[in-house]
């Protein structure tokens, strides 16, 4: 075995001691399982209302669960997240109330705006192995989910209000978290090495003035009742009514591009438009896979269990562009 | 054996190849959770025809081939408390000096994927191959642009002194 071999044995031997334990994982998995397992009743139940609703509207042009109108914006049961402008034909843009005036803290690489969970997000890219810096707004339902769990607190002066610093346990995160009038709740999150006066220094500096930048796709249809919980510079997710926005794409519709093109490994060659992609279903989850002659590619996934029809998501995915100044993301 | 005993007793070797490939513990974490949750729906079924250790592995192998990245890093509200971290597992002063962790995350996820079952694994090509559902031979391609590329980036350290941790 050459040196670089072994220098790869020992270093992949020396870090598989920096996993994590996984002391709960019996306790998360089994949440998980049973909440799956109710959203699956959910899906059905939802699915079938669906199939007869639809065997009664009329074909036009456009038929199936998408529609040309503006889709709905209703984030599951709760309110609409704040800064989205959801409209047919146009990106997907993130509006973020603040502008931040004060970057020392998030170092010289600009931030990304992104939609998380519904919540808009700033984060600042940090090095390697060091946390970023993310300024992430809610809502008041979010508040105390910012606050639990976070170690040696204090209270602090923030912008005229009184704000808390911790530790977040288990991580190497120093939050700061506030409420910053009716119904909006901020948390700035930093490596652990940041000093609290500097967390509330730069949250002082947060200029009340909303900064705004276009998503990736433009979608020509968009799934009715579902509401868009997840944007960043590759990636919309729309979440289906009755599911809490969240980060992850488990039961979702999820549209991303990619860096890479669909082949006869990626499914049976069907015709999407004026283009052709490839399209295969594995674990309940279809995969449409659509090159643009490129190079590059859109993939919607979308779950067997929402009940989407071939034909429509052929029509929905027909109507994908990818936005100027889009990122494809590679695999 | 039932399921919360399989998972007790091999939920540390299953986080350990998940972070191995991830570079990232709640990464890791993630993918194995949702690997278990995927087994524990056809239990049955597994144990009893394919084993569950390597059904598993192979699911989380297969989520990080093909998982679209998480948006943020940041932890969601949760009934349970975060792990804490062990110190001594996580002196970041020692791990940071290992340029080669460092490269490691530098790989496609092909090739990362194969270096890990190579050579922490201790798999064989062939038997690397049925996981990753390709053949030997591009099992072998990954492995040697992995160690292509490693090597153009150490050779020049190594003439100036191996500094690796």
């Amino acid at each position: 075995m050459g040196d670089v071999e072994q220098r790869l044995r020992d270093s992949l031997t020396r870090h598989a001691d920096g996993a994590p334990r996984g002391d709960r994982m019996l306790a998360r998995v089994r949440r998980e399982s049973g909440r799956r397992r109710r959203n699956r009743r959910t899906a059905l139940a939802v699915g079938t209302a669906a199939t007869l609703v639809l065997a009664i509207v009329s074909t036009a042009a456009i038929a199936g669960p998408f529609t040309a109108s503006k889709p709905s914006a209703v984030l599951g049961s709760g309110p609409d997240a704040p800064g989205i402008d959801f409209v047919a034909g146009v990106p997907v843009d993130v509006t973020f109330p603040f502008t931040p005036i004060a970057p020392d803290l998030g170092g010289d690489s600009p931030p990304e705006l992104t939609l998380l969970a519904g919540r808009p997000t700033l984060r600042f890219p940090a090095g390697t192995g060091t946390n970023p810096v993310t300024v992430t707004v809610g809502d008041a339902g979010w508040a105390a989910g910012t606050v639990r769990g976070l170690t040696d607190t204090q209270q602090v002066k923030v912008r005229d209000r009184v704000g808390t610093i911790g530790d977040r346990a288990g991580t190497a995160e120093r939050v700061l978290s506030w409420s910053d009038g009716p119904d909006r709740w901020v948390e700035i999150s930093a490596p652990l090495s940041t000093a609290a006066t500097a967390l509330t220094r730069y949250a002082s500096a947060l200029a009340n003035q909303p900064m705004t930048r276009p998503g990736p796709l433009v979608f020509d249809l968009a799934p009715s009742g579902f509401a868009v919980d997840n944007i960043d510079a590759s990636t919309v997710t729309f979440c289906p009514p009755g599911i809490a926005p969240n980060d992850d794409f488990v039961g979702k519709l999820v549209v991303y591009l990619e860096d890479g093109q669909a082949t006869a490994q990626d499914g049976l060659l069907v015709r999407v438009g004026d283009r052709t992609g490839r399209i295969h279903t594995s674990d309940g989850v279809t995969v449409l896979q659509v090159n643009d002659g490129t190079g590059h590619s859109v993939v919607v996934q979308v779950p067997s269990a929402l009940g989407v029809a071939q034909p429509d998501l052929l029509r929905f995915a027909a109507g994908i562009h990818p936005a100027a100044g889009a990122v494809f993301a590679k695999g | 054996m039932d399921f919360a005993e399989f998972v007790l007793s091999r939920t540390p070797a299953l986080l350990r190849f998940a972070y191995l490939l991830t570079g990232d513990r709640h990464l890791a974490e993630d993918l194995t959770q949702e690997a278990l949750v995927r087994v524990h729906r056809r239990w049955t079924h597994i144990v009893h025809e394919h084993g569950p250790e390597a059904y598993v592995r192979k699911t989380i192998l297969h989520q990080y081939l093909s998982w679209r990245r998480r948006l943020s890093s940041s932890e969601l509200p949760s009934p349970y408390l975060p792990e804490r971290a062990d110190p001594q597992l996580f002196d970041e002063d020692i791990l940071g000096r290992d340029e080669m962790w460092t490269l490691l995350a530098t790989l496609p996820r092909a090739q990362r994927a194969v270096v890990v079952l190579r050579y922490y694994e201790d798999l064989a090509d062939p038997d690397i191959a049925r996981l990753l559902g390709c053949t030997a031979a591009t099992v072998r391609v990954h492995a040697f642009k992995a160690l292509k590329r490693l090597r153009a980036v150490l050779a020049p350290l190594a003439a100036t002194g191996d500094r690796d941790g």
